[in-house]
């Protein structure tokens, strides 16, 4: 039998769905090898070609893969080609002649209101539904020709990894009666109220439909609709960070103890084994006690990002952007700026990154210059070091005081940020808001060996930090410290007439206003390079200033008896602050490939800071006389 | 005297260190690459152009401080001025 004639003009074909949908497999198990993978113009989303003869008459079909959008209404530029693509308005491009919407069976609930958008365009319309065998494994239940018959669109069952379905729908794709017209060229993005009527209607088609999904997946809605209300949501969300602030501190006190001993122990056994000389100077004074009060915080590090990567890999995250959109929105923040400032509580540097995902200048602008006062994990040694010295570990009803103060500073962080984001965003930074779109995944148990594995990467980091720059930055202080040495017949310690007493005392005339010591204000010169280096750089110094046998008692109780509360809560005060970190105002710089940026927020942090310790050291030397 | 010898060649040793991690990584790639270039125009000893290629090798990953973490290992971002849109 001879073949049937095949059509000169091949059919104009476009496949839409939303994101993760299986869209791109079924692309390619329609064209296989013959695709063609290009740019759209004057933008970098990616077009995808492809073209293949359809089963029955031989006809001709060109194939192009659209980029998932959720509904026609686009809230990112590949959404927005989508929408311009389908109805005629991209320049260069024909709009096709048949649609193939294809959607996910296992989430038909975020589905639909794309295909129902499709359907009153108006275009020769075919919905494919995708994963449904996945679906059927599931225990969703659906009645395919129910839905069809509500949708008013042919609907086909495919599984696009697997051969099954594109047969027949292929046969059902050319039986679809040819476009009419040109689609809605007057096309106008729908209302609010539109949007909650189509929502509605995606409700009674699918009950029409007797779509049902599995009981688990029933019980996970109920417990969302717990853990996103406004009102039970943020209160969860905030008992959740309060236990793990409180964690922090109540079980890492053994292993700390236990860190802390070691340290104790091994100065003392090379004070002791070592003849007295520079180098049991430089071993006991600079690398035990410098880089050893640094390593005594190792265990509620760990502690803070065992809860961080629970919290991560539950699927928890996610909702919590969801619950912290509505804030961030209010002060002009886009609600993509939340997975770099989430970010930046590990590290400013990944979190300021993270920001090229953001697509208006302004938006990721305003994000990079608030990402530091996010609390990130250098912060927390000298958080943790100051609280033990200073704040008492007692009971506050059923809280801890100590796990309070920290749960108040990454707070005090928090809202810093979205006050200097409230002023930008009204001033330099003006942009209109971008709302916050996002999937949820599934809750799941987190896997204990994602979490093993994350634990030994940070354990990994920390060591590699203490074990590299830090040691040799105390190194170098413990030269400064030492040298020279003092002339005959002083008193004080040594250290007060050496290289890093002359500097700690020249400092100690900018910082006296605001309550630090010479100490402290030769501190923070290392702590520049990062912000745990101070902790290290107080216990060299600290251990020098000590004579006869007290020198291998750890920092907490030399700080506790050397300086005031009101110094210690504006020491505070000035790390939420301060951008003691090189590292970020020089990724800063990258990232803007300009010195604007980062002496801009150098200068706005250092003034903030000092504003701020100021006003803490004479509220509380007020309070405390 | 043996102590402060050795204190003295630590103390040596660790300022080259941080003055090595905390210079801006573009000079630190420049320096990697003038000392590599040295190192293979003489050509020996063999262990120091191994050494110093290493370097090289490490200059052209590292970003220093912070940006050592596994979190910061992207490419850097593309070089377009941001205040000019």
């Amino acid at each position: 039998m001879p073949a049937a004639p095949v059509a000169l003009e091949p059919m104009r074909l476009a496949l839409v769905g939303v994101p993760n949908c299986g869209k791109t497999a079924l692309f390619n198990r329609l064209t296989g090898s013959r695709q063609k993978v290009a740019n759209y113009a004057g933008v970098t989303v990616e077009r995808k070609e492809g073209s293949f003869v359809g089963p029955s008459r031989g006809q001709r079909y060109r194939l192009l893969d659209l980029p998932g959008a959720y509904s026609l209404t686009p809230t990112t530029l590949d959404e927005a080609i989508t929408r311009d693509c389908l109805l005629g308005r991209l320049a260069g491009e024909a709009p096709p002649e048949r649609v193939v919407c294809v959607v996910d069976a296992t989430n038909l609930r975020l589905n639909l209101r794309l295909v129902l958008e499709l359907r009153d365009l108006g275009m020769p319309l075919l919905v494919a539904l995708n994963m449904s065998d996945l679906a059927r494994d599931r225990g969703f239940r659906l009645d395919r020709q129910r839905l069809e018959q509500e949708l008013g669109v042919p609907v086909v069952e495919t599984v696009a990894i697997r051969d099954g379905g594109e047969r027949a729908l292929l046969e059902r794709l050319e039986a679809l009666p040819p476009p009419a017209a040109r689609p809605a060229a007057d096309w106008l993005d729908p209302t609010f109220e539109q949007i909650q009527q189509t929502q509605r209607e995606v409700r009674r088609i699918l009950h029409e439909a007797g779509y049902t999904e599995p009981a688990r997946r029933r019980a996970l809605q109920r417990l969302d609709e717990l853990v996103m209300h406004p009102v039970a949501g943020p209160a969860i969300l905030a008992a959740l960070l309060f236990f793990v602030f409180q964690a922090v501190f109540s079980w890492a006190a053994a292993p700390m103890a236990l860190v802390d001993a070691g340290v104790t122990w091994l100065g003392a056994a090379l004070h002791a084994w070592l003849p007295p000389g520079a180098l049991n100077s430089l071993l006991v004074d600079g690398v035990i006690a410098g880089a050893g009060s640094v390593l005594v915080f190792l265990p509620q590090i760990l502690i803070l990002f065992f809860f961080i990567l629970v919290l991560e890999d539950s699927g928890y995250l996610p909702r919590a952007a969801y619950l912290l959109d509505r804030m961030m929105g209010s002060v002009g923040l886009s609600g993509r700026a939340f997975i770099p400032l989430l970010s930046s509580f590990a590290c400013a540097v990944p979190g300021i990154m993270a920001t090229r995902t953001i697509p208006n200048v302004r938006d990721r602008l305003a994000t990079i210059m608030v990402a530091p006062l996010m609390t990130c994990s250098a912060r927390l040694p000298v958080y943790a070091l100051i609280i033990a010295a200073f704040i008492p570990n007692r009971p506050v009803g059923a809280f801890n005081l100590q796990g309070l103060v920290l749960f108040t500073l990454y707070v005090a962080g928090i809202v810093a940020a979205m006050l200097v984001a409230y002023a930008l965003k009204r001033t330099a930074l003006r942009a209109s808001y971008h709302p916050l779109l996002l999937e949820l995944p599934e809750y799941k148990l987190p896997n204990l060996r994602n979490l093993m594995l994350g634990l030994w990467e940070r354990l990994k980091i920390f060591l590699q930090r203490v074990g590299t720059i830090i040691l040799a930055l105390m190194i170098v202080l413990w030269f400064l410290s030492s040298f020279p040495a003092p002339p005959t017949g002083s008193t004080g310690p040594a250290i007060q007439y050496s290289f890093a007493g002359m500097i700690g005392r020249s400092l100690e005339h900018v910082f006296a206003p605001i309550g630090f010591n010479w100490q402290i204000s030769l501190a923070l010169v290392p702590g520049l390079a990062a912000r745990e280096v101070a902790v290290g750089a107080l216990g060299t110094v600290y251990s020098l200033s000590n004579t006869g046998d007290d020198v291998a008692a750890t920092l907490v109780p030399m700080i506790a008896k050397s300086w005031s509360l009101a110094t210690a809560l504006s020491l505070l005060a000035w790390y939420v602050f301060a951008p003691q970190c090189l590292s970020t105002l020089v990724v800063v710089k990258r990232e803007t490939n300009s010195w604007r940026y980062p002496l801009i927020m150098a200068g706005y942090l250092f003034a903030l800071a000092y504003l701020a310790a100021f006003a803490t050291f004479r509220v509380a030397s007020a309070l405390t006389t | 005297m043996g102590q402060a010898i050795v204190a003295g060649l630590i103390v040596l040793m660790a300022a080259l260190y941080a003055a090595w991690a905390l210079m801006p990584a573009a000079l630190r790639l420049r320096l990697a690459r003038r000392f590599a270039a040295t190192a293979r125009r003489i050509g020996r000893p063999a262990w120091l152009v191994r050494a110093v290629g290493a370097i090289e090798r490490s200059a052209q990953r590292s970003l220093g401080g912070c940006g050592d973490c596994s979190a910061a290992s992207a490419a850097p971002a593309p070089q377009k001025r941001l205040d000019k849109g």
